[in-house]
């Protein structure tokens, strides 16, 4: 859903509201007088229920500039009609409910917004309750942050905007992985017999995901892919809780979930084409037609090739899709060097499908004032089945894989244990003894078999040459003598290079990961009278993850003639089955075959980690009004198994309560984490500091005033790292120096890699104001602002991304007034700006910021 | 088959050691569980008390509490369920002390009364132990019984000004622009955390599988995957992502995703040569130069970055 820049159907926009706006004054003065006397919170007294029912219908108008796509990964609200609202309260009368005794039905969104939903509740007292939802969710996400050299400059203002210009393909003014996609979610839960001795329980949740989405594939050139989303997991469950036992319940679960996986991609000259069932929902998201090639090979006809994004900034760098692609530019599409890398089909299917039982008990119990117990495990085995198939046809210059086939049977499980146990000693009045005990435990093995089979040619205009079926035409040597073995035709032999894959190969991967992590927390709990409180306890994690890798695979290479000549003898010494190779392989005399069988070979790594923690909290109530409390959480870790992860942290935090009045709320916050890794020569170190305040003012139905201010500010300072940052035209590292420590080197060779400091900081600024008055009886005003603004500094790796993307500034104001017509009836009208602005260089990408204004014009009608 | 009987098995046995457990307890109990106290009092149900409370009365016919009025036991009926009995009161001619009162009362004692009947559920139960309950938030200041906002679920205020009035750098970060819709009503806080105590840090809750609650609504992310990139299980998705809303794109904890990469993607020899184990797997430091245009995003290539069925550096699904 490509958007655009629309101020052109303003004045049309300003009639449809006025329209609007006619019709819903209309249907306030055609609703019934009859009801008048009675107000609307008081509701209708009908068959045993008091009925209040509240319906809130309108519409938006929407007019934005800028960048439409970002609009709509962050706003995507757009004009048309809505059920802005809608409630539905039913309480049973004192001798009514023969049903239930309330009923609660809420939603919103429904007609078009991004976000909507229905949310259930009703319920009789100790004969059953139940709860259900439904929600969706439209995922647009269109944020371009990839640079791409041919994508228009910023400095041509003349260079129209999303559209291709013949020749300079391939341009891509969206996000390479853009998505839009809807998001249904849907649960219930039914108890039947709630709070009685025994009762049971009922549920079963819906998680779909399907829409449309694009990827990109790396294999010779970086091509965009198609991939239709299609993912969904069910749930049900079944759940029983005991309580005979006074003040204590114990329960059972069962949960079944089934998680099925069949999204797939294709390459976009298939999902681009007219007659494909993707071309619809392909134009929709990208909202520009993509430029394909064309082999220049009359005997087949015309045929497309997708040359990828083309991502470098200098020419051959990096010889992508080939030094020298157009082969001729007067034909349309453009014809192009079939040496090239390049697709001319690509699709994969991958569909899974994973069950997971689990088991959960559970309990609660007070046997008596001075113990209060709880805990549960859960224990879950998951099976997962599944199939991969991954097929492509077109060229790989790196390997000469003209055509590749992938496919082979996935089974994975995944065994998880989850533990809790707590304990409450109530000592004395004022003093507790709590421990509480977690065990999580997972493990997953997982497996796949894998088989490969390719194609080896130098061009993609060649003909296929099927090494298991022209073998015997490529290479023949009865005698098993040499040295010259006739060739019988060279023209059935493949191409190969060095770095060609074996012919066909089967492959069984083996992986396990798996954690245990055992956290211990006593902890004394005191109350120094009415007024003040602390705690001071201790935690003890012990974590343990492990890794086992495994791999045995069986290659088999067929003769085929060498770069760069592709000619002379064909051989099958390559890869694996190279002269000298670990594993002594070497061709067949007779067939010229190599065949190659890899041992299975494990390696498994264990990396313990103990951490000690001291955690502190003070709480004080001076007055009853008034609740500060403070946190403290001390860790150190003898190990560590990321650079990221800390191996000390340091956690403060404070929150600060107060209401002097009735209807003023005043909260503020401190909150300070700092970690560090500091051992060898990591030297990682972190912070992120936050202190903000919020005052509420709630004065009845006339005054609401809700007042933030907060300040985050982070830092991430991460010295020695190594990576590679050289100008590709030069070689010479330009990258930012720093001071790293003497004597570090990085892993890579150090002539290769550069060792500095890779920073990023962040301070974001976040203001808001929400202000609702009621001046006279019927009349509402609204006032609200507000912004986001970001500023900061990151490491600038890349000359053509954005710079210092974490620098923004984003608005949101809005006003509201709504005057009650009718005792029934509101008009409303709000209108909601969000303003999007990048305060950095947005280089190769699109600007990214946007303007864009909503007006909602509604009528609420409430009985 | 024997995969199910050694499951009902085992669950069979923790119930009998829970039962065990709780027998246990009751024995060695020094006193008997409280019931609403002042045994001595009588009750008087709750229409002698709107005699005097009208306008709380009123409220009450209402509320969803009015339900304990069809409890057998006077002891669990209306007022006098969280009151207590009302008898001396009465007679005392509103004698304040002579009755349980909320006011006043600290939040430990305010909690623990609600619990008396709240306490046995499974998303109450812990409450007295939870993070809230041991920083002296009580039930009461989040719910008013007889004063709601909402009525539902009795909160005193709108379900996101509640949270938001004490963590207000939470409401400060669902301002940014990307951020999970929270503000706009498609998820709440309870989601995701539990507001009365929860499995682990941060009060949050886990998904039914028994894995990071993330995963209940991203369930393509959960796996189990021939190839697991081990940081979203080990470290959970706020090891790269903030859980709650960022100005950087895809809530991601730096604002470029290469610069997330190479901070752990990016060994030294001296690391190597003092954890050698971890040389075999990730994190490699990378072989790309950082200045090239292909190599400007990791995930351009390595785009299954939460885990592969097929590719070991995440090329594919």
């Amino acid at each position: 859903m490509q958007a655009t820049v629309d101020l052109r159907g303003a004045d049309m926009k300003v009639t449809h509201l006025f329209r609007l706006l006619l019709a819903l004054v209309g249907v306030a003065l055609l609703l019934p007088r009859a009801t008048a006397q009675e107000k609307p919170e008081d509701g209708i007294n009908s068959g045993g229920y008091n009925i209040q029912q509240s319906l809130e219908f309108g519409g938006h108008i929407t007019d934005f500039s800028g960048n439409g796509d970002t609009y709509n990964t962050f706003v995507n609200i757009h004009d048309g009609p809505r059920l802005l609202e809608h409630s539905l309260r039913m309480r049973a009368l004192p001798g009514g409910g023969t049903l239930f005794d309330d009923l609660m039905v809420t939603s919103f969104g429904y007609g078009g917004d991004p976000t909507n939903a229905t949310r259930l509740r009703v319920g009789k007292h100790k004969w059953y309750d139940l709860t259900g939802q439904f929600r969706r969710f439209r995922y647009f996400w269109n944020y371009n942050l990839l640079g791409n050299p041919f994508n228009p400059d910023n400095t041509v203002a003349t260079f129209p905007q999303n559209q291709f210009v013949p020749g300079q393909a391939n341009l891509v003014p969206f996000a390479p992985h853009a998505i839009e996609m809807a998001h249904r979610f849907s649960d219930f839960d039914l108890t039947l017999a709630p709070g009685r001795i025994v009762s049971v329980r009922l549920g079963y949740s819906s998680n779909r995901m399907e829409g449309s989405t694009l990827a990109t594939y790396h294999e010779g050139p970086d091509v965009l892919l198609f991939q239709p989303w299609d993912t969904r997991n069910d749930r049900a469950r079944l759940g029983i809780d005991l309580n005979f036992i006074p003040k204590t319940r114990i329960s059972y679960d069962q949960y079944f979930d089934w998680y099925r996986y069949d999204t797939f991609a294709v390459d976009i000259i298939r999902a681009q084409d007219p007659t494909s069932p993707f071309a619809a929902d392909f134009r929709n998201l990208t909202g520009v037609a993509y430029p394909f090639f064309q082999l220049n090979d009359p005997p087949l006809g015309n045929r497309l090739v997708d040359l990828g994004i083309v991502l470098e900034r200098i020419s051959g760098t990096s010889g992508q899709p080939c030094a020298n692609p157009i082969q001729d530019a007067t034909v349309d599409p453009i014809a192009v060097d079939p040496t090239c890398g390049g697709y001319r089909e690509y699709r994969r299917f991958s569909p899974l499908r994973n069950r997971y039982p689990t088991e959960r008990l559970s309990f609660t119990s007070r046997p008596n004032d001075r113990v209060e117990l709880d805990g549960n495990v859960s224990y879950t085995s998951s099976r997962s089945r599944g199939f991969f198939d991954e097929h492509f046809f077109g060229r790989v210059p790196r390997t000469n894989q003209q055509q590749f086939d992938i496919s082979g049977p996935l089974a994975h499980k995944r065994v998880s244990v989850l533990g809790n146990a707590g304990v409450t000693v109530h000592i004395t009045d004022r003093l507790r003894a709590m421990y509480r005990f977690q065990l999580y435990d997972y493990r997953i093995p997982t497996t796949f078999l894998m088989q490969e089979f390719s194609l080896l040619s130098n061009s993609m205009a060649n003909n296929l040459i099927d090494p298991t079926i022209n073998s015997a035409q490529c290479f023949t040597d009865p005698d098993g003598a040499g040295p010259t073995p006739p060739t019988t035709d060279p023209n059935f032999c493949p191409r190969v290079v060095n770095s060609s894959p074996a012919d066909l190969v089967d492959e069984l991967l083996f992986n396990f990961y798996g954690q245990k992590l055992r956290t211990h927390t006593p902890e004394l709990q005191f109350d120094f009278g009415r007024m003040a409180g602390g705690r001071i306890g201790y935690r003890f994690r012990d974590r343990e993850l492990t890794f086992r890798f495994g791999e045995g695979a069986l290659e088999t290479y067929f003769p085929g003639v060498s770069a760069p000549t592709f000619s002379g003898t064909p051989t099958a010494t390559r890869g694996d089955c190279a002269a000298g190779n670990a594993f002594g392989a070497a061709p067949d005399p007779v067939t010229g075959i190599c065949t190659v069988v890899i041992d299975p070979d494990f390696e498994q790594e264990v990396i313990p980690i103990d951490s000690h923690s001291l955690l502190a909290g003070v709480w004080l109530r001076p007055v009853d009004a008034v609740r500060v409390s403070f946190d403290v959480d001390l860790m150190s870790a003898d190990s560590t198994w990321t650079r990221l992860t800390p191996r000390k942290w340091q956690q403060y935090k404070v929150r600060v309560n107060a209401k002097p009045l009735g209807w003023i709320n005043l909260g503020g916050t401190v909150n300070i984490f700092q970690a560090q890794n500091r051992i060898a020569d990591i030297n990682f170190r972190t912070h992120n500091r936050n202190y903000g305040f919020d005052i509420g003012v709630f004065r009845g139905d006339w005054l609401t005033l809700d007042l933030g201010y907060n300040f985050n500010d982070f830092e991430s300072t991460n010295p020695n790292t190594c990576f590679i940052d050289r100008d590709p035209a030069t070689s010479v590292p330009t990258g930012p120096a720093d001071q790293p420590l003497a004597g570090v080197e990085c892993q890579l060779s150090q002539n290769a890699t550069f060792l500095g400091t890779l920073i990023f900081d962040n301070q974001v600024h976040s203001g808001s104001f929400n202000l609702l008055v009621k001046p006279v009886k019927r009349v509402t005003v609204g006032l609200g602002y507000a912004i986001t603004s970001s500023t900061g500094v990151a490491l600038d790796l890349q000359p053509d991304a954005p710079d210092e993307s974490n620098s923004i500034n984003w608005h949101l104001p809005s006003a509201m007034l709504a005057v009650d017509v009718h005792q029934r009836v509101t008009l409303k009208g709000q209108w909601n700006y969000y303003g999007y602005n990048e305060k950095f260089d947005p280089r190769r990408t699109l600007p990214r910021d946007f303007r864009g204004n909503v007006f909602t014009l509604s009528a609420r009608y409430a009985f | 088959m024997d995969r199910w009987r050694r499951r009902i098995r085992m669950s069979g046995q923790l119930l009998l050691l829970l039962l065990l457990l709780c027998a246990l307890g009751y024995a060695a109990g020094s006193k008997p569980a409280a019931a609403p106290q002042a045994p001595a009092g009588e009750y008087v149900g709750a229409d002698t008390c709107k005699t005097c409370h009208e306008d709380i009365g009123k409220h009450f016919d209402i509320s969803p509490h009015r339900k304990t009025l069809k409890e057998a036991d006077a002891a669990h009926q209306g007022c006098e369920a969280c009151h207590g009995p009302g008898g001396a009161h009465v007679e005392g001619g509103g004698d304040k002390t002579k009755i349980f009162s909320f006011k006043g009362k600290t939040a430990k004692e305010a909690s623990t009364r609600c619990m008396e009947c709240h306490g046995q559920s499974d998303e109450h139960g812990a409450f007295l132990r939870s993070k809230h309950a041991r920083n002296d938030v009580a039930c009461n200041d989040c719910h008013s019984v007889h004063k709601p906002v909402a009525m539902t679920r009795l909160l005193s205020q709108k379900p996101l000004q509640l949270c938001y009035g004490c963590h207000t750098e939470v409401k400060a970060e669902f301002l940014r622009p990307s951020h999970h819709r929270v503000n706009e009503g498609l998820v709440t806080c309870n989601d995701c955390h539990s507001p009365h105590g929860g499995t682990f840090d941060r009060q949050l809750r886990v998904s039914g599988t028994v894995d990071a609650v993330c995963f209940k609504c991203h369930s393509d992310k959960q796996g189990p995957f021939t190839f697991e990139h081990p940081p979203v299980k080990a470290d959970g998705c706020t090891a790269c992502h903030t859980p709650h809303a960022s100005t950087t794109q895809r809530m991601l904890k730096r604002a470029s995703v290469n610069v997330m990469c190479l901070e752990c993607h990016s060994q030294t020899l001296t690391q190597v040569a003092q954890a050698p184990q971890v040389l075999s797997q990730p994190p490699a430091g990378p072989a790309h130069n950082q200045q090239q245009g292909r190599f400007q995003s990791c995930t351009l290539c390595h785009q299954f970055i939460h885990g592969s069925n097929s590719s070991p550096v995440f090329f594919k699904p």
